[in-house]
């Protein structure tokens, strides 16, 4: 059953729908890797293996009764604890919330259960989604599958690890500055921060409503496109939800990415990196090349002032949802998580609505400069390789705050500007540790995103190594 | 607008929150606010009344996957 495991959502969903597998024997694989596995990497927060062999159970009697099969048929998901369940805890990776239990079921877990897919439980993430490595006192921290001493990526800590080690075939992350793209990028998967509106947040805990994005985490591709279309879509209950049909992303992966025009940034995405990742982002340039893509070099837009108004609203959003705590019981919170939301609470009303103003200017700026070019930016996903969890632990290094800045550097300006971005394996450095690529698209191009992202996967075989863990 | 300095926001915590800040916290939040503020006081000079529509956002968004934008 563990080949089962170490394959993907499409093949297993389809062996589910053909009947050559059962979800429960999928569902209890699944359980029996995530409890072996607690110990070493800490993913889950809350593994609820009763309700998933139930739910798992109920899919294949519909099956045997013949019912229509849908695309995550009988497919073992867990997702970060911030998604909300009617009647269960989602304790946010905080100390708040872990006797509080939901009242609604976030919209992104109600498609996913209409398509089929098995809940394993709330995995594992930083505080309040605040934290971009994988560190959490109150719950411990996360272990990256590829070297348990390394930060898995935060803050959807749990749900890059879970889904790097096979205990889940993907795993819903939420991105506010890129806290799905880091755990993939840091993890070896793929993660999927689509368009700000493309899926909706209803029932999903808030941080900064101006940027929040649920996103797909996956082993590949296809995985990570057949998840995102079973979310994407408009609802009345998510007032920044866009009511635009949800393209065929499955159907994009293999579509021919001749005369594609990928941009490569003078400045920026592709500056200070590590030398290994710069030198596995060229032979990256290089596939994409070969597969018939055309690279382009593209003057952009400095990224890094937008980067510093991204953390204004930031800031003010989630200090403002957060205030009553903050204040009430600052002792609750870890340190670094606590001073990070904190820093809203010091921002004057009038610098709040003039970043949340220049940021139409900037997307405008930005869309006649680089989109004019190039139909999507090539860049690095994070400057480094995973860094490890004990030298970046809170008062470990005094460099440690601009650290923490640079880990998330690459990844906001997808956030600030609201356009998908996907992050993509692109090799191993020489310690083991996976590196990635970001590509950045048009408003609402997730199909074009994975179009070359897939691509390039199928001309490389990262995407088929697993960590080794007993 | 002057970049406030650690005994500002100590004092700001105390009469807007209720709460006493050690000086490490004040001086953390003054560092966390002072490059905001640079960077603010540089790119908010152009802002006009127009610009505070909040809808616009989403409706470049909705625009510019129609209409790419081109030079």
């Amino acid at each position: 059953m563990t080949e089962w495991l170490d394959g993907s959502l499409a093949d297993a969903a389809d062996a589910v729908a053909r009947g050559e597998v059962s979800a429960e024997e999928l569902t209890r694989a699944a359980i029996a890797r995530a409890e072996s596995l607690q110990p070493t990497l800490n993913t889950f927060i809350s593994l609820r293996a009763e309700q998933a062999i139930d739910q798992a159970r109920g899919v294949d009697a519909a099956r045997a009764k013949g019912a229509t099969l849908t695309p995550l048929t009988g497919v073992p998901l867990a997702h970060k604890d911030m998604y909300y369940r009617a009647g269960e805890v989602s304790t946010c990776g905080a100390d708040f919330l872990k006797q509080t239990a939901q009242d609604d079921t976030a919209a992104a877990l109600q498609r996913l259960d209409m398509a089929g897919a098995i809940d394993l439980g709330g995995l594992n993430q930083t505080e309040f989604a605040v934290g971009p490595l994988g560190h959490n006192v109150h719950h411990g921290h996360i272990h990256n599958p590829w070297n348990p001493d390394h930060c898995p990526g935060g803050s959807s800590s749990g749900s890059g690890a879970a889904t790097a080690a096979g205990i889940v075939f993907g795993a819903l992350g939420s991105d506010t500055g890129g806290s799905v793209r880091l755990p993939a990028a840091f993890c070896g998967v793929v993660g999927m921060k689509p368009t700000l509106g493309r899926v909706s947040r209803h029932a999903m805990m808030p941080l900064s409503h101006s940027f929040d994005c649920a996103g797909p985490l996956t082993r590949t591709v296809r995985d990570n496109a057949r998840m995102l279309a079973a979310i994407a879509g408009h609802d009345p209950r998510d007032a920044a939800a866009s009511s635009r049909p949800v393209d065929d992303y499955e159907a994009a992966c293999g579509r021919t990415v001749k005369g594609v025009r990928i941009g490569i940034p003078d400045k920026f995405f592709l500056a200070d990196l590590d030398p290994e990742l710069e030198k596995a982002l060229g032979q990256a340039q290089d596939v994409l090349r070969e597969a018939g893509a055309m690279l382009v070099p593209v003057t952009i837009p400095d990224p890094a002032p937008d980067n510093l108004v991204w953390n204004v609203i930031m800031a003010a959003e989630a200090a403002t949802l957060h205030k009553r705590w903050l204040t009430a019981q600052p002792e609750r919170y870890a340190e670094q998580v606590r001073r990070r939301l904190s820093v809203g609470l010091y921002l004057p009303a009038t610098r709040y609505l003039e970043a949340t103003a220049l940021r139409d200017k900037a997307l405008n700026r930005f869309a006649r400069l680089v989109f004019g070019q190039c139909d999507m930016l090539f860049g690095a996903t994070v400057p480094f390789a995973a860094p490890g969890l004990a030298e970046t632990d809170i008062g470990a290094d005094a460099a440690m705050p601009e650290l923490i800045l640079r880990v998330s550097s690459l990844t906001r300006p997808a956030n600030f500007l609201g356009l998908p971005a996907i992050s993509v394996p692109c090799g191993f450095n020489q310690a083991g540790l996976p590196l990635a690529m970001q590509l950045i698209g048009q408003p609402f191009d997730e199909a074009g995103l994975y179009a070359v992202a897939h691509a390039y996967e199928q001309a490389t075989a990262w995407h088929r190594r697993r960590p080794s863990l007993s | 607008m002057p970049v406030p300095e650690p005994d500002l926001i100590a004092r700001l915590a105390k009469d807007w929150y209720g709460l006493e800040l050690d000086t490490a916290d004040a001086e953390g939040l003054a560092a966390a606010l002072a490059p905001v503020e640079a960077v603010m006081r540089l790119e908010t000079n152009k802002l006009g009344f127009d610009d505070m529509n909040l809808a616009r956002f989403a409706a470049s968004l909705e625009r510019l996957a129609r209409e790419p934008a081109d030079d």
